[in-house]
């Protein structure tokens, strides 16, 4: 199961950023420029494209941890990308590092753990929390 | 420049989780579950609330670090809070330390980083980058 997983495998994701992605439109403070929790968000959705492809049908992947640095604003309407790489699979616990630019310049660094979930034994045991 | 601020002030803040904050609203293959990116905004409002009536006029703070475990997963429907606690000022550096729950159990931990700044001054600077 899941054999073709493999280190180094990698992806990029890129937007460009909107009003809506800025730390004011999340109240996250005061700053219109690219939230963190959009950046993470974006660095998740890079780590996640990476690997999906080789997963067995019915797998999935969730975020467990993130540590991110975000080193330089980004203004509305500039293209952000990140790029993610598998660097460790130690069983279900795969880890990433990735680095987040804007047309510019370097915007954030990352080390993310994600975990390989079955999704319905996964949404069952979430969905039992809300009954 | 001088903030009111100490080690040790705390705030609190609370959401219910909606469809828009899951891993699914982001993309449709992730499950209906509350998000990473949306318990890292929760970090980071609950730390921003504690500073934000400190701030004088024309001042904000950016988020320059997060170091977030997200630990257990929280469906649709179900509250969610963060506690934030001032741990450290260092000139314009403030650090922060985030747990956050369900109604049933602890869903994550943080640190985080904010940097004040002069709003005029970041936004001068971060828009010569749209115009480069």
């Amino acid at each position: 199961m899941d054999s073709n997983l493999k280190l180094n495998l990698s992806a990029k994701s890129e937007q460009i950023v909107q009003d809506k992605d800025t730390a004011k439109a999340l109240g996250s403070g005061r700053a219109e420029v690219f939230a963190t929790p959009r950046m993470i968000a974006l660095m998740e959705n890079a780590a996640y494209t990476a690997v999906q492809p080789v997963l067995a049908k019915g797998r999935s992947t969730v975020g467990t941890a993130i540590n991110a640095k975000h080193l330089a604003a980004t203004p509305v309407g500039i293209k952000v990308w990140a790029k993610a790489t598998l660097c460790e699979i130690d069983r279900k616990k795969l880890t990433f590092t990735i680095e987040a630019h804007d047309e510019t310049e370097l915007i954030g660094t990352a080390v993310h753990e994600r975990f390989i979930i079955d999704e319905q034994k996964f949404a069952d045991k979430a969905n039992t929390k809300a009954k | 420049m001088e903030f009111d601020i100490k080690v040790g002030m705390t705030a609190k803040l609370e959401h219910t989780v909606k469809q828009e904050d899951t891993a699914n609203a982001l993309n449709a293959s992730l499950p209906k579950v509350y998000s990473t990116p949306s318990l890292t905004a929760l970090v980071e409002l609950a730390s921003f609330k504690i500073i934000e009536q400190h701030l004088p006029k024309g001042y904000s703070a950016v988020g320059t670090i997060v170091n977030l475990k997200h630990l257990a997963a929280t469906p649709v429907g179900m509250k969610v809070w963060a506690n934030a606690t001032l741990v450290d000022i260092d000139r314009r550096r403030v650090s922060f330390k985030i747990e956050a729950f369900d109604e049933n159990e602890k869903i994550g931990e943080a640190e985080h980083d904010r940097f004040i700044i002069e709003k005029g001054k970041f936004s001068k600077k971060t828009y010569e980058k749209a115009d480069a």
